[in-house]
């Protein structure tokens, strides 16, 4: 029971709502607060109405010399077809005040192209893929956040690289599932309001990589909702909702990454967002085999002993299923959207983690091509204007 | 000194019977063959009894596990319960968990719990039958529950032992899908899936049997002067049931089988990877499993009949306006599985097929709450503990019931699907109705089972810890779905906390209730000896000793209307209802017999 | 009921909790009518996901089923029916106390069932050796990892140096499909390869050579050159037979010299095939983002005959896309490996269906076989009188639904036209 009191009192670390039903609405349709308190009145009217009768009848009727029995109606038609048909009415109201509002939640406005993004859920994250051909990319160790503006309507294309998934965003009263083999969609019409709380986000200057930009979007929840497997619960991230100029220039910047960034660091970061989920560092064993010293050692694989140096590892995530470690599924999907460059730095990240190979601490992301080749001496410098390597994402890989 | 507290029973006219050893169908005869091999329905109905509560032990286990896990699931990346919350294995323990949890209870607690142990020992007494048509079926039908359950518990035991480090082979790894095995996680997850999918399809034909031997028994059972319209509700709930185990379950069959061959082989049905479509399985799934929600609440519908007429001693109000509506939720209940698809992007026509049919099912049980109040009104009414459960029943099924309209409208079911604003609609419906209804009929026909008499406070005391703390468990959760905490969570972000923290608190308070009620019927054994009829009822269970002879009538009874409560008088030495043998139509010398 | 006192006038095999011989025999049908709706049902289950993956892929069906043998089929539903006539008249002659009758005809009826199973057992024996497996053995869905073996002669693995089993190559897995398939649909069932490249694919995947080997060249030009389909190519066939020597049909295209300037499309090795999948309606809403490689037919370097198609956005469906109205009443077919992988996965369920279905449906003969020799040896010794004859009675029941079942298979599978 102490525990228990204690459990009760120890409110201090959650947070106390405000409100008792809903989060904070963020989007301009809303069809499923209004209906809900109107659904919510009729049944305290009628939970009120059952209960009260119930208790007042046990104590106004209640027999204590337990003998004989009670005469009285055994039936009243009228009374019956009553109280069938009226609760038969407010069915029929509910019914079409929640169709009219799926319709609306169904059935998209015009939606600008640019305005469309693209959804992949996977076991266990999210791919946001913008109109650009960009993914976006976790801010330090966080995972993908979903970036939208505000005051116009945005589409989200929905697929699934493997199981089931499904799309929450509590603050928009969004639901989609995600469906491996379909193809579905939801959409929205954020809400930006300065008043709210707000988050700073720092992202790279388009006009300058190697600056910052401050941003001060919304923040919300995004969650799935169906469930895909041991960590669900973490297929969370973050919807930022910004005014319209803010999302230009959060838009501008998703294809920069700063020259200066350290590639380990960079490779770490993507390490945690896309690797983490199957691939520990701490030589335990996972969907897929574990990364520490597994750099320039020799392993069996489905296509003969293979020694894991760049080669191998740029072909694992490019064409997973070529060479498969023996004792291991062919589960991993492949990463098309990594550039050639973030795999260097996945490379590198993996370097640091390894026995067999050293890994050099002073590259960063401005050392690399395109193609993530080192540069040569007369290329590593002034090369900032192209540092931020729009390199559309291999799209044909 | 009265006669109660004598080791003495008395017959329903009152007279003492001494109770001799075979006299009774507990002791009529002896040894653990005598009870492993009985064809006595009576019998069947207490191996169900034992097995069912031991299952639901496990359940409950599980679910006490889950939501002490969920008082930390904020904390990730600290250690709590000697695990990281939120690395693998704290992930892992919590989908095993909540999948254990919810495989066993439905399959191996609720769905068997009123139709098997309460349906199995009353149904036949109050047809004032022998025994079920087809004896031998009931027996198998019950060899079967334990077979389907053997499996999931050798995958229980076996996830159990992995997690401490013993390596399993993939069939026995535990399960971690949810009871509800969609594809295509089920197809890749490395649990034991083949496994658990033939445990249930056993089970499915235990559930089958059962309905099977019940509309038998009903058609071809009743007694004389008893037609369709004056069968005590219970079976007319009792008949809708099997009407829907009959039906429904043969296409969960069908669907576990095909996803065994899934896992097996590969025949891709359900893999979008070999072409097919994973939503067809979602179809064929709650094509048996919503109707199985009303396999789940029906019994519990008709025990509640019984408790508030018998307790209001007042004639059930609107007979057939009860009775047709357990068969109209019967048939609706077939039209409505569609709208676990709601979010799935079936087309907008479907769903509005869907949402219509689903409120349609508010009806009927609008009306059956409606003339339980009836009933009540100017009743006589005994406020003991069957009645309490009664009105408790009442409580939950309303707020159940009422929160399914959120869930039937499509705008709103969008937002609430899949979060723990679902979790707690089908909790009050599912568990909160059906147990309610589950212990009020057991404590309502406990005297007629063991032929003793549990401790009325205790029952009292044991109820209302229920009560509170089913409510303290899960009328928190409807907040927190509607603030968006989704459903199968092991972790969450720290807004959800609060909501967490009181639903745990809650679930403690259930069970220290559940186990109050268990001393309770353990106690009992030495409670006094109950006389034929305590409650005054007029149905036919009533017409015969506690606990029944093992042919349960000395004669044949004739069937009346069962809720004509005015030919019993209470008999205070006695604590309980007599008969006056000039009453009895179906006493063949109007005289007691002995 | 009244009649409490009915000790006297109970025979040995009425239950204890019954009245009378006819109230038990009453229950014992309605249970049994009972579980026959629940057989129905499942059965039911399997017709739902037949029914709707043939509406959403016909084309495919009407190909797959191509593979299956109608006649067998036909005779193996007259057997049914006939044992199902026999039951009927053993449960009359149970009624009218015949015990003679009643033995030969359940005899007759479990000869019934042997035969039905028998040919079963050819036919599936037929499946296997066309390398048409449940599950994902299947040839017919040629996914990467597959694990097959190559086999000598003996049906032996042969093995590498290391001592390890060679696995079949993914084109000597199309090559088998490709013989297989003309074997079965054209030679046997006269159907027509459909698309221009059609000759050319089965040249070039060594069809008409192995064949030859048999003495059975002429069967290949029957059907390319007097099958009124297709075009003739017939100047081709010695270069692609050589070709076929060399052991890589169409190796980079050369194959196609005579097509290039028809087709130049299918020649572009910018083809997008992605493109081509994504014309394949999968089951729902918007036709699938596939992150599936190329198709089967890239890997040998042939060009799929559909490739012209490719650059017109907007494509209903299959059907349109292959200009080949005439599928519906499948008398021409489109060789497998020039359909999209789309459309070769998804053929892949249809055996799978027909599997399942005729698998579930000759277990349930099995039962009722086991069930009709309980019944047959309980009436060798006797125990049915023209009182007591209820197993009889609901044995035959059960054996009229495992028939009735097949009626329903049998047209569903193998008469899809």
């Amino acid at each position: 029971m102490n525990t228990l009191l204690l459990n009760l009192l120890a409110t201090t670390d959650g947070v106390r709502p405000s409100t008792t039903w809903f989060p904070e609405n963020a989007s301009t349709d809303n069809n499923v607060d209004p209906l809900f308190y109107f659904i919510f009145w009729i049944c305290a009217f009628f939970l009120v109405l059952n209960a009260g009768l119930m208790i007042y009848f046990a104590i106004r009727y209640r027999q204590r010399n337990k003998q004989g029995a009670a005469h009285g109606h055994t039936h009243n038609t009228a009374m019956e077809v009553t109280w069938s048909v009226i609760p038969a009415i407010i069915l029929a109201i509910i019914f079409i005040w929640g169709f009219r509002g799926f319709l609306d939640m169904a059935n998209p406005p015009q939606i600008a192209p640019e305005h469309e993004i693209a959804v992949n859920g996977y076991q266990w994250a999210w791919d946001f893929t913008y109109p650009n051909g960009e993914t976006v990319r976790g801010v330090g160790a966080e995972k993908p956040a979903l970036h939208v503006p505000a005051g116009v309507p945005v589409r989200l294309t929905l697929t699934s690289s493997d199981v089931l998934h499904s799309v929450f965003i509590p603050a928009f009263r969004v639901k989609k599932d995600v469906v491996p083999g379909r193809v579905t969609q939801l959409w929205f019409e954020p809400v930006y309001d300065a008043s709210r709380e707000t988050v700073a986000l720092d992202v790279p200057d388009p006009a300058d990589p190697n600056q910052t930009v401050t941003l001060h979007p919304n923040e919300y929840d995004l969650f799935c909702t169906e469930y895909c497997g041991q960590a669900h619960s973490l297929m969370i991230t973050k919807v930022y909702v910004y005014s319209p100029e803010e999302y230009a220039t959060w838009y501008a910047s998703m294809t920069v990454t700063p020259p200066t960034t350290p590639l380990i660091e960079l490779g770490s970061n993507l390490y945690v967002q896309k690797c983490a989920t199957c691939h520990t560092i701490d030589g335990s064993a996972n969907t897929g085999p574990t990364w520490q010293n597994l750099y320039g050692s020799t392993h069996g694989t489905s296509a003969g002993p293979t020694l894991a140096d760049d080669a191998y590892i740029i072909e694992s995530i490019r064409n997973p299923g070529a060479k498969i470690v023996d004792g291991y599924g062919n589960n991993m999907s492949a990463f098309p959207n990594l550039t050639d460059r973030e795999i260097r730095a996945i490379i590198e990240f993996m370097k640091t983690i390894s026995d067999n190979a050293e890994a050099d601490e002073d590259l960063t992301y401005g050392d690399l091509n395109d193609d993530g080749t080192l540069k040569t001496e007369g290329e590593a410098d002034g090369s900032g204007d192209d540092a931020g390597g729009g390199d559309a994402p291999a799209e044909n890989e | 000194m009265t006669v109660a507290d004598k080791p003495i029973t008395t017959d329903i006219y009152g007279q003492p019977v001494e109770p001799k050893p075979g006299n009774d169908y507990i002791t009529h005869s002896k040894g653990v063959l005598s009870w492993a091999l009985t064809l006595d329905h009576k019998r069947i109905g207490l191996m169900y009894l034992v097995a069912v509560l031991a299952a639901f032990a496990i359940g409950g286990f599980f679910a006490i596990f889950l939501r002490t896990m969920l008082l930390f699931g904020s904390k990730v990346g600290e250690t709590r319960m000697g695990f990281e919350v939120g690395a693998a294995a704290w992930n892992d323990f919590y989908n095993q968990a909540f999948t254990l949890h919810g495989a066993i209870m439905v399959f191996m607690f609720i769905i068997p719990a009123i139709p098997a142990v309460l349906g199995n020992f009353a149904l036949p007494l109050q047809l004032g039958a022998k025994d079920v048509a087809f004896p031998r079926l009931n027996l198998l039908s019950f060899y079967c529950w334990c077979g389907g359950s053997a499996l999931l518990a050798a995958i229980l035991f076996g996830g159990i032992l992995s997690a401490f480090g013993i390596a399993m082979p993939q069939a026995l790894n535990g399960l971690d899908t949810g009871w509800t095995f969609y594809t295509p996680y089920s197809t890749t997850t490395q649990t034991g899936v083949v496994l658990a999918t033939l445990g249930a399809f056993i089970l499915g034909f235990s559930s089958i049997l059962t309905g099977l031997n019940f509309v038998a028994t009903i058609h071809m059972l009743k007694p004389k002067g008893m037609g369709w319209f004056n069968m005590p509700l219970f079976l007319w709930a009792m008949y809708a049931t099997a009407v829907i185990q009959i039906l429904a379950t043969p296409v969960l069959a069908i669907t576990l089988l095909l996803l065994c061959a899934e896992n097996l082989i590969g025949i891709g049905v359900f893999d979008p990877k070999l072409g097919g479509d994973p939503v067809l399985f979602q179809h064929f799934f709650w094509f048996y499993s919503h109707p199985a929600v009303y396999i789940m609440i029906l019994p519990g519908l008709g025990v509640v009949s019984e408790i508030i007429s018998t307790f209001s001693r007042k004639h059930i109000f609107g007979y057939k306006f009860i009775a047709y509506s357990s068969v109209a939720i019967a048939l609706f209940g077939f039209i409505v599985w569609g709208h676990h698809m709601f979010t799935s992007g079936q087309s907008a026509m479907i769903n509005a097929i869907f949402s219509l049919l689903t409120m349609s099912v508010a009806i009927p049980s609008a009306i059956k709450v409606f003339n339980w109040l009836a009933t009540m009104y100017h009743g006589k009414i005994r406020v003991e503990t069957p009645m309490l459960y009664a009105m408790g029943f009442i409580w939950l099924f309303t707020i159940g019931g009422l929160t399914g309209l959120f869930l039937a409208a499509l705008s709103t079911d969008i937002y609430f699907h899949d979060t723990y604003f679902v979790v707690a609609h089908f909790h009050y419906v599912m568990v909160g109705s059906t147990l309610f209804a589950f212990l009020g009929g057991m404590y309502y026909w406990f005297p007629k089972m063991f032929g003793r008499m549990y401790n009325e406070t205790w029952g009292r005391i044991g109820w209302a810890f229920c009560f509170v703390g089913f409510n303290a468990t899960f009328f928190i959760q409807f907040i927190a779905g509607s603030k968006g905490m989704p459903r199968r969570y092991a972790t969450f972000v720290d807004d959800f906390t609060w909501y967490h923290h009181l639903s745990t608190g809650g679930s403690y308070i259930l069970t220290i209730g559940l186990f109050i009620v268990l001393a309770n019927w353990i106690l009992a054994k030495r409670g006094r000896r109950a006389p034929a009829n305590p409650w005054g009822g007029n149905q036919l269970e009533w017409h015969t000793n506690s606990p029944p002879p093992h042919a349960n009538f000395e004669y044949d009874p004739v069937g009346t209307d069962p809720y004509h409560f005015h030919d019993w008088t209470y008999d205070e030495k006695i604590d309980g209802y007599v008969l006056d043998p000039e009453h009895d139509p179906g006493n063949p010398t109007h005289a007691p017999v002995h | 009921m009244s009649d409490h006192d009915h000790d006297h006038d109970h025979p040995d095999y009425l239950a204890h909790h019954f009245d009378t011989p006819d109230q038990q025999f009453e229950a014992g049908k309605l249970g049994m009518w009972l579980f026959l709706v629940t057989e129905v049902l499942m059965f039911g289950g399997l017709f739902c996901a037949y029914a709707l993956y043939r509406a959403n892929h016909p084309d495919i069906f009407a190909y797959a089923h191509g593979f299956l043998d109608w006649k067998l089929g036909a005779v193996n539903t007259a057997i049914l029916l006939a044992s199902s006539f026999t039951m009927a008249l053993a449960v009359r002659a149970s009624q009218l106390g015949q015990q003679g009758v009643l033995i030969l005809m359940l005899v007759l009826t479990l000869g019934g069932g042997f035969g039905f199973l028998g040919i079963k057992y050819v036919e599936y024996t037929s499946k296997f050796g066309h390398s048409i497996w449940p599950g994902q053995m299947n040839l017919y869905y040629p996914i990467a990892d597959i694990k097959l073996y190559q086999e000598d002669a003996d049906g032996n693995r042969i093995t590498d140096d290391q001592g390890n089993p060679i696995p079949i190559t993914r084109e000597m897995q199309l090559r088998e499909i490709a013989f297989v398939e003309f074997e079965t649909l054209a030679i046997k069932h006269h159907y027509t390869p459909l698309g221009v490249d059609a000759e050319q694919y089965y040249l070039d995947m060594g069809v008409r050579e192995r064949l030859e080997e048999h003495g059975h060249a002429e069967h290949f030009d029957h059907v390319f050159h007097h099958g009124g389909h297709g075009t003739h190519h017939a100047d081709e066939a010695d270069h692609g037979s050589h070709d076929g020597d060399e052991g890589h049909g169409g190796d980079d295209g050369h194959g196609h010299a005579g097509h290039e300037d028809a087709h130049a499309a299918a020649d572009d090795p910018a083809y997008d095939y992605e493109h081509e999948l994504a014309l394949i309606p999968v089951a729902g809403e918007v036709p699938a983002r596939s992150k599936v490689p190329a198709p089967a037919y890239a890997s040998t370097g042939l060009s799929p005959s559909f490739a012209h198609d490719a650059d017109e956005a907007e494509k209903p469906g299959l059907v349109e896309t292959l200009g080949a109205p005439d599928l519906s009443h499948a008398k021409h077919y489109i060789p497998y490996a020039m359909q999209p992988e789309g459309v070769q996965r998804r053929i892949h369920l249809f055996f799978q269906i027909y599997y399942c279905a005729t698998g579930l449906h000759a277990l349930h003969v099995l039962i009722g076989m086991g069930c009709i020799t309980w019944v047959l040896g309980k009436s060798l010794a006797g125990a049915f009188t023209a009182e007591y004859n209820v197993p009889v009675d609901i044995v035959g029941l059960y054996w009229h639904i495992v028939d009735l079942i097949w009626i329903f298979l049998f047209p569903l599978l193998y008469l899809i036209h």
